[in-house]
């Protein structure tokens, strides 16, 4: 039971790294209609950032803060130079010249780090454990990134569904046009957009850092993810996005945990170890395949 | 009496709260040129969508001779006889303007286009191909890229593209939109030509064309059917007067 | 959702003038005559190591030929055809493990194998368009590399080698002159039924999806069962090639599962040119130029790759084939 319940929240915090990462690609399609490859590189931006940062200022929130800064000015950077140039190409354009991007990226880092992994201690403050209602003991730094993740995606969400700008971005999704004829730059909106996805990118990654070891390629394992992600909750609908995050990362976490135990009791051991890792790893990918099947524009499209 | 090759029963189909096709019963039977006029935004092109397949509607059904086709796909329902031109202009740019109707009789030839002949060698569809441009005007211009074409041209090439495909019933979503008084003419002709092979069923805002082609008219308003007859009576109609055009006579 | 529907816009520039269109025709093939030409002498003019690159960019060439024909006649860009090119390699490991040594059977089980999982991957891929389809055909490959490496007895995450080059009709294929022969033969047989193809009935379908999928259905074209038919044959040279590639390397890792192949085949096949029938091998033997020279300087050579694939995208619209085509004289072919 314990298991169970440690499980789920490693989950939702899973789910909601995720939901960070992919918001900001969603948010980016919806905007720009850009298929932006890259995104995962801004994660890897942000756990590579935030090493640095730990090891500099010895102050866990204030690398956190620093590499999520430091990931969106990359990307303000990048909006500047090269992606604006892509809006207007077809999709395919869009794929290589970021998959080139991606190339640079992962190529820049192996240089910088000398190509071995990273690894940050939790910080010394949330190094221990809390005991949760029902005497379960849960990794407090597990704790504190779900609280940091759900703050983020609820932020997010308020300001695009409540403020003004939020208006203007949804506007602009819509209806470039109208936007340019009130008086707006829609460019300078894009740039934002596209910063701002490139911070929660940069923010997921330096969250994440102290739970995984820090490497090159890591971005895009997240981004295929987001990808499932983002097709499973419906193109450009934040509220499918987020849903589907959350649905991706229980059932990958649990698959990974559970299902080694539910074939225990069909299998010998021998067969389990050498299966379940393969089965468990498909289970997200077969949840996108059945909403392929069953609604193959995504469960919350528009 | 005659069949109808086509019946609408009862066709309802809604965006959120905007019912953008009420409850409409329509008909169209062989031989015939039933209009369908009515302001803009009023459902018509997407009701020509519902009939052609490429919207599901949400109630009612779609009766071809018949036999129910409501949620078939789109290319059996090509294969059955049904035929559609786009209001905005759809053609392939990159094919001339032969190859494009040829891609039309093609398809006819055969529903499963074959990998291993050269398209090009195939006569028939080529010879079938360069007498639906004939008849359409365009056979001097079938070696020009659709891209290449003037807007009048390509609205041609779009009726000739549909004629090609022989059908039974051809839906016209206003093939004169935005062309010249000139061009108009010649498309006149066209639909002229066109009634004598099949059934037609033609939105358009240009009156005289309705009034020069059409046998039966249908006004349609905010998705609903308000007027139905012959032009004469469809233009004695005052709630059609006072529904379509406001207070104010046009006519 | 209309933003979906964004198609490749592909530069064809074809003279419409008869006289023209046939001087063009003559020269348009003079690029790919010389290449297949130097490819065909390659084993009595060069060294051995840079035949054995010339052989290795053939085998990635055709499979970038096919990624590219996907998006010329059909419109799909796949970004999972690392899975193919991989279940082909694997196909020809496993079937040295129970046994089998004759190329000829092996290859077509390799073909069989990467024609099936793109029948069940594209008929659900092909359930989407535009992007979606790009995020999903990348979303299973990545599932077949995951699955594939984490079996222990295909030698899990590190792969396993090759007992020896297979057999063909009992004449082996271990000297490298002979294999590149029989390689640079496959590589032509499939420029022959992509070409065919290409002007059929079909290919002339599936070109119009790409240029207007709604017109082609209005025509009565069941057009997601063409470009499924289209997916499979792509997949199915991309597995011939992979097969090729474990034969090549004679080694078969997950390393030619991982989505960074799919990206540089589709990298190939549009730096190639994919309005071109040879575009991808044009690109594959570039790139692979590319990197053994830029290696000489450093090992981080995709760093280098990387704003080279950015400029071409960028500034190159049309790519090389074509380019070095218009410089020979011809027209398109
Ligand atoms: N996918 C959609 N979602 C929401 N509303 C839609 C959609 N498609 C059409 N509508 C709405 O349905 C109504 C009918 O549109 P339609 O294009 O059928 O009108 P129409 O009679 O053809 O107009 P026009 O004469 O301008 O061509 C319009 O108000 C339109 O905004
Ligand atoms: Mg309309």
């Amino acid at each position: 039971m314990a298991i169970l319940v440690e499980q789920v929240l490693n989950g939702i915090n899973y789910g909601l790294l995720l939901f960070l990462i992919a918001a900001g690609l969603s948010l980016v399609f919806g905007v720009m209609h850009l298929i932006n490859l890259a995104h995962g590189s801004l994660f890897m931006v942000g756990a590579f950032a935030a090493a640095a940062f730990a090891h500099i200022t010895k102050n866990f929130l204030l690398s956190v803060i620093c590499a999520t800064l430091l990931a969106a000015a990359v990307g303000w950077l990048v909006e500047r130079v090269i992606v604006r140039k892509l809006y207007a190409r077809s999709h395919l354009d869009q794929v290589l010249a970021t998959f080139g991007l991606i190339l640079f990226a992962n190529e820049l880092l192996r240089w910088i780090s000398g190509g071995v992994p990273q690894y940050v201690p939790s910080p010394g403050l949330f190094s221990g454990t809390v005991m949760l209602p029902g005497g379960i003991e849960y990794p407090a730094y597990r704790m504190m990134v779900t609280s940091i993740a759900a703050i983020a995606a609820l932020a997010m969400w308020m300001v695009i569904a409540k403020t003004r700008a939020g208006m203007l971005v949804r506007a602009s999704a819509s209806n470039p046009t109208m936007v340019r004829h009130i008086g707006f730059d829609v460019g300078l909106i894009s740039t934002l957009v596209f910063a701002v996805g490139a911070g929660l990118a940069g923010l997921a990654g330096a969250l994440t850092g102290p739970l995984v070891s820090i490497e090159v390629g890591m971005g895009e394992q997240v981004l295929i993810l987001s990808f499932v992600i983002v097709v499973i909750g419906g193109l450009g609908s934040i509220r499918g996005t987020f849903l589907a995050a959350m649905m991706v990362g229980l059932v990958d976490t649990l698959g990974r945990a559970l299902m080694p135990l539910a074939l225990s009791g069909i299998f010998s051991a021998r067969a389990v170890s050498s299966f379940a890792p393969a089965l468990s790893a498909t289970l997200v990918y077969i949840l996108m395949a059945v909403v392929l099947i069953m609604r193959p524009q995504g469960l919350f499209a528009r | 009496m005659t069949e109808p090759v086509l019946q609408l029963r009862a066709l309802t189909k809604s965006y959120g709260g905007l019912i953008v096709t009420d409850n409409v019963d329509l008909n169209v039977l062989p031989n015939e040129v039933h209009a369908l006029i009515g302001p803009n935004g009023a459902g018509k092109s997407t009701l020509i969508a519902q009939i052609f397949g490429e919207i599901t509607p949400d109630k009612g059904a779609v009766l071809w001779c018949g036999e129910e086709i409501t949620r078939i796909p789109v290319h059996q329902r090509v294969r059955k006889g049904l035929a559609r031109s786009f209001q905005v202009t759809s053609v392939l740019p990159e094919f001339t303007a032969l190859d494009n109707v040829r891609l039309a009789t093609l398809a006819s030839a055969s529903s499963n286009p074959s990998a291993f002949e050269v398209a090009a060698a195939n006569l028939t569809a080529t010879e079938r191909a360069q007498t639906c441009l004939e008849r359409v005007g365009l056979a001097t211009r079938s070696n020009a890229r659709a891209e290449a074409l003037s807007y009048g041209e390509r609205r041609h090439l779009e009726l000739a593209m549909a004629l090609a495909l022989e059908p039974r019933l051809m839906l016209l979503d206003e093939p004169m939109a935005g062309v010249g008084s000139d061009e108009s003419h010649s498309l006149t002709a066209v639909l002229r030509d066109l009634r004598q092979s099949c059934a037609i069923l033609l939105v358009e805002h240009d009156m005289d064309v309705v009034f020069a082609l059409a046998d039966r008219v249908s006004v349609l308003v905010a998705g609903r059917i308000v007027a139905s007859g012959s032009p004469a009576e469809v233009h004695e109609d005052h709630e059609v007067k006072r529904a379509y055009f406001g207070e104010e006579d046009v006519w | 959702m209309r933003h979906l529907e964004k198609p490749v816009v592909l530069d064809l520039q074809r003279p419409t003038n008869v006289a023209a269109r046939i001087v063009g025709g003559v020269r348009s093939y003079a690029a790919n005559a010389l290449l297949v030409a130097l490819l065909a002498l390659a084993p009595f003019l060069f060294e051995s190591h840079i035949v054995g690159s010339l052989t290795r960019g053939m085998i990635y060439g055709m499979a970038a030929c096919a990624v590219g024909f996907i998006i010329r006649c059909g419109g799909m860009v796949s970004f999972g055809h690392a899975a193919y090119f991989g279940l082909g390699a694997y196909s020809v490991l496993i079937a040295q493990k129970i046994g089998l040594t004759e190329a000829l059977l092996i290859w077509p089980i390799a073909v069989l194998v990467s024609a099936a999982a793109s029948l069940a991957i594209g008929s659900l891929s092909l359930r989407t368009r535009g992007v979606s389809f790009i995020m999903i055909t990348l979303g299973f490959a990545q599932m077949v590399y995951f699955v594939i490496s984490s079996v222990q007895g295909l030698g899990g995450a590190d792969g396993l080698g090759l007992q020896a080059r297979n057999q063909i009709g009992g004449v082996s294929l271990e000297s490298p002159t002979r294999f590149h022969f029989v390689v640079l033969a496959l590589l032509l047989v499939v420029f022959c039924v992509l070409s065919r193809v290409g002007r059929s009935p079909l290919g002339m379908a599936l070109a119009g999806i790409r240029q207007n999928e709604r017109r082609l259905k209005a025509l009565g074209y069941n057009t997601t069962r063409l470009q499924l038919t289209a997916f499979v044959l792509s997949a199915a040279i991309t597995g011939l090639a992979g097969a090729l590639a474990a034969e090549f390397y004679l080694y078969v890792s997950p390393g030619l599962l991982h989505w960074i192949v799919s990206g540089e085949l589709l990298v190939m096949a549009t730096l190639g040119g994919v309005t071109a029938l040879m575009g991808g091998l044009f690109g594959a033997l570039v790139l692979l130029l590319a990197e053994v020279l830029i290696s000489e300087f450093t090992t981080y050579w995709r760093m280098a790759l990387g704003p080279v694939v950015i400029v071409a995208v960028l500034y190159l619209r049309q790519g090389l084939q074509p380019a070095l085509q218009k410089m020979l004289g011809g027209g398109r072919d």
